[in-house]
């Protein structure tokens, strides 16, 4: 597999302010890999992924997107490669009425109007929205909101989706439709490679690998289970323990059996119902 | 004395084109010393319904009783100042209401604002801090110097500082990390159990209903769909699937223990409810059955 | 308060008045108002209101909700009436005190300010009504394109408008909750002396405008990331049509004018 994102010790200081944002990050995403970024409040998941888009000015070290080296002069070929879901619904919705907003970034890339109009029609029923193709933001649920922050994304057909918790503002229901576009997309032909920065542990859950952002470094990457094994690791970042490990720790102090290492849900389960059977 | 919804009925703009259901027919008690969870999908009342609670919004029709205060269509702006300090009210995002020159400042705004003198408001405002667990090195630095997770903490305090009786929470743990959203939500545990405040929480996150409410309240276009012990709200899981509710992590986990064979006489909202019940069906530790 | 006002707000509709092309509406809404202003005689008024009363009509909403829209602007318009009618000079004087006086030309003006006020914001909140604010500034753009052969950068300014018009309803709903925040806290916006009013405003202004910065800080980010670079070779996704009914729209007011030259010659 290729190196989709190549990030070399990248550093970013704020301005104005001492403590660096990104602090020599190095690391590697591969191409159709799904990542999940996570780390506590502020410790420099946004800013890597908006240095990653050319969105901030970093410092030192270099960039290198879809084998191109991110320049001032790249920029713009960069930014082709890399479709970008914020956090906030409103903050992102630039046209006047779901249509509009979707073919924003077709104008900006100059598509003639014909082929603009069949790509945004076809991006609003990827993501469910064509009924509402019409509508202003301000008659749009959060979640109907991002879908559409979304297909403006589909629509551009980019090699990379990064979703800088785009789902932690919606209630249950808009986060599963959300993540219902994006397993959708997962498994298209062409799977975009996929980086989701989450506080949402089960949402990380489902990406096939994690990066621990600690202090603008990156503290450790694993598949999620190894990531979950360390609780050790899982403290000094400020993480929360999964639901598996709290369970097995209840079931210590009932004086029950409990598997002595990690296991993801499904794992526990079945080993719940072994343990079960040989009573 | 507690928190009751007679009939309460409430529009938005009313006669105009823009005429909008708040509430419909809502009746409703919150008894005093009470942890309560407003629950629905987004645009179901929730906000609407607990801003009637310290007077922010009034009652088309119908009555809203507030320990001694009573609120009707009627009831004039001028006899609100008292509730405003009875009832505190933790908005969505309350960061983004901070404006003076320095957090100690901003704490002491309300009380200010109730009548307190400079002193007496400023020792408030100092204690307010302590309670959410604010340095005391940042008391005189602007908040907007600070990180996110710490001006969700002064606008908190801001709202504490007033002492009210009954404290208000529209989702405020959104944004947080899983940690900080764990310690927001013990320090209102705290406060709840300690003062015996009554806490009324808005709230898409299910695991705060069992780990905290005792009685959750569900909302749907305006209407009270049920209202209950969270134990009895879950306990018909098709009916919360069809409100487009989430389940708390231990039940999803137990739905799929059930599957495979396990029994729950009770369904378990917590993972120590559900560990609880799990150990009944496991061996004990030394390896033998019981 | 601010609920009521009706001049700036859409009402998604499907009129006569709704679907007219937005570039047909604002010419003939100007077109109309520079009529407003050159009206000088109550034949003219008459017909006016009458015209005014005809389009409401059109557009399928009350026309109580157009009176209590009007409403809060309904003072602005007496106080400059009233001024008119206590200091202009000319025709007879019925009483006089220091530099205020009533007389004839006084009265005769003071009555047609406030039907040309009347008449133009009306006209004007029919127009918002109808149209929707990405339309308007469809429509703006439409007229302004002749100035891009001065350099003026019509594309920018047309997307900066759209852009501002579509934020109107998310900043007046943070205005909302920043109240709210701050009335829960103790602040009364609506009680005590003007000075006690002004300095109420300082804890929703400061927030408001810190939250609009940051939102347009955001926005722009969101804008650049979807590869936004200003300047030329952007294609447009929405054109306008013009359509027979627009071409029909043109005609009325054609007609009307006629209409009004022919009510000159009869006076
Ligand atoms: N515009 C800014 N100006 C100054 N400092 C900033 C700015 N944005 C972020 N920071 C600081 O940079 C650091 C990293 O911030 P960043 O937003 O990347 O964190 P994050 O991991 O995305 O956090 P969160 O989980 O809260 O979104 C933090 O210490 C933050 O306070
Ligand atoms: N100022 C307003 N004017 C008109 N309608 C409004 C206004 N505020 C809310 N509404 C409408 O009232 C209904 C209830 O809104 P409310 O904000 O109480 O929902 P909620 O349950 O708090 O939703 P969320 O989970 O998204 O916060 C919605 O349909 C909403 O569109
Ligand atoms: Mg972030
Ligand atoms: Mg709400």
């Amino acid at each position: 597999m290729a190196a989709m994102i190549e990030v070399k010790n990248l550093t970013y200081h704020y301005p104005e302010v001492a403590q660096p944002a990104l602090d020599h990050i190095s690391l590697t995403v591969e191409q159709g890999e799904w990542v999940a970024i996570v780390g506590h409040n502020g410790s420099g998941k946004s800013t890597l992924v908006r240095a990653i888009d050319g969105l901030v000015d970093f410092s030192e070290g270099e960039v290198t997107v879809a084998g191109i080296k991110l320049t001032p002069d790249s920029v713009w070929d960069v930014r082709k490669q890399i479709g970008m879901v914020f956090q906030n619904p409103d903050n992102q919705f630039v046209g006047a009425t779901v249509a509009d907003d979707v073919a924003f970034g077709l104008e900006n890339a100059g598509i003639p109007r014909d082929k603009m109009i069949q790509k945004v029609d076809a991006a609003l029923k990827q993501v469910d929205m064509a009924a509402f193709s019409d509508r202003e933001p301000s008659r749009l649920s959060g979640g109907q909101k991002q879908r559409v922050a979304l297909a403006g994304i589909i629509a551009m057909n980019p090699s990379i989706i990064v979703l800088d918790e785009a789902t932690s503002m919606l209630d249950p229901h808009g986060r599963q439709t959300v993540m219902d576009v994006i397993t959708k997309l997962r498994q298209s032909e062409k799977a975009p490679t996929i980086i989701s920065i989450t506080h949402d542990l089960d949402e990380a859950a489902r990406a096939q690998r994690l990066i621990v952002v600690n202090d603008g470094q990156q503290l450790a990457t694993g598949k999620p289970a190894e990531i979950f094994a360390n609780e050790a690791l899982l403290a000094s970042s400020g993480l929360a323990q999964p639901f598996s490990t709290r369970l097995a720790r209840s079931l210590a102090q009932q004086g029950s059996v409990h598997p002595d290492h990690y296991l993801s849900d499904t794992e526990m389960e079945d080993w719940l119902w072994q343990s079960h059977l040989t009573m | 004395m507690a928190i009751t919804f007679d009939h309460v009925n409430f529009t938005y703009q009313p006669n105009s084109p823009f005429a909008a259901t708040g509430l419909k027919d809502v009746n409703l008690t919150l008894p005093d010393g009470s942890f309560t969870a407003i629950i629905g999908h987004t645009g179901s009342g929730k906000s609407t319904l607990v801003q009637h609670l310290n007077g922010l919004l009034k009652p088309t029709s119908g009555q809203v009783q507030v320990d001694d205060f009573t609120l009707t269509s009627t009831t004039s702006n001028r006899h609100l100042k008292d509730l405003h300090q009875h009832v505190g009210m933790v908005f969505q995002f309350p960061e983004n209401q901070l404006f003076d020159q320095t957090v100690v400042k901003d704490i002491a705004f309300g009380p200010l604002n109730f009548g307190f003198d400079e002193n007496t408001a400023h020792d408030m405002a100092v204690q307010a801090a302590k309670t959410v667990g604010l340095p005391d090195n940042v008391l005189e630095r602007s908040p907007f110097e600070l990180s996110g997770g710490q001006m969700r903490r002064v606008a908190i305090a801001g709202v504490l500082a007033s002492q009210p009786r009954v404290l208000v929470l529209d989702e405020p743990t959104a944004g947080l990390d899983p940690l900080g959203r764990e310690h927001m939500m013990q320090m209102f545990e705290q406060l709840h159990e300690e003062q015996q405040l009554t806490v009324v929480l808005v709230t898409h996150q299910m695991d705060d209903v069992a780990d905290y409410a005792d009685q959750a309240v569900v909302m749907g276009h305006g209407e009270v769909l049920k209202a209950g012990a969270p134990q009895t709200i879950f306990n018909d899981p098709q009916w919360v699937y069809d409100q487009q509710l989430d389940f708390p992590t231990a039940t999803k986990f137990a739905f799929q223990l059930q599957q495979k064979g396990f029994s729950f006489n009770q369904l378990p909202l917590t993972e120590q409810q559900l560990a609880d019940q799990l150990a009944d069906q496991l061996p004990a530790m030394d390896g033998k059955g019981r | 308060m601010l609920e009521q006002l009706t001049l700036g707000r859409y009402v998604p509709g499907q009129s006569i008045l709704h679907r007219l092309d937005s570039r047909a509406k604002l010419l003939l809404s100007l077109y109309l108002i520079v009529i407003v202003f050159l009206t000088s005689n109550w034949l003219t008024y008459v017909f006016m209101f009458i015209l005014v009363g005809g389009l409401i009509a059109m557009t399928g909403l009350k026309v109580g909700y157009f009176i209590r829209g009007i409403g809060p602007l309904i003072w602005l318009i007496v106080f400059t009436a009233v001024l008119q009618l206590l200091f202009t000079p000319g025709g007879h004087v019925y009483w006089h005190w220091g530099v205020l006086m009533l007389t004839s030309t006084g009265i005769a003006t003071a009555v047609s300010v406030f039907l040309r006020f009347l008449l133009i914001i009306t006209m004007a909140t029919i127009l918002t009504l109808t149209t929707a604010p990405l339309a308007i500034a469809d429509g703006v753009e439409a007229m302004l394109k002749p100035l891009r052969i001065v350099h003026f950068p019509v594309a920018q300014t047309a997307l900066m408008l759209s852009v501002a018009l579509r934020f109107v309803p998310t900043l007046l709903d943070e205005a909302t909750t920043i109240m709210n925040a701050q009335r829960a806290r103790g602040v009364e916006f609506n009680n005590g002396g003007l000075i006690k009013r002004l300095r109420a405003i300082v804890p929703l202004l400061i927030p408001l405008f810190v939250g609009a910065i940051s939102r347009a800080d955001e926005l722009a980010t969101a804008m650049e990331a979807r590869g936004y670079q200003g300047g030329d070779g952007r294609t447009k996704y929405r054109v306008l049509h013009w359509r027979s009914a627009d071409t029909m729209a043109v005609i009325s007011v054609l007609i009307i004018n006629i209409v009004l030259v022919v009510f000159r010659h009869l006076n």
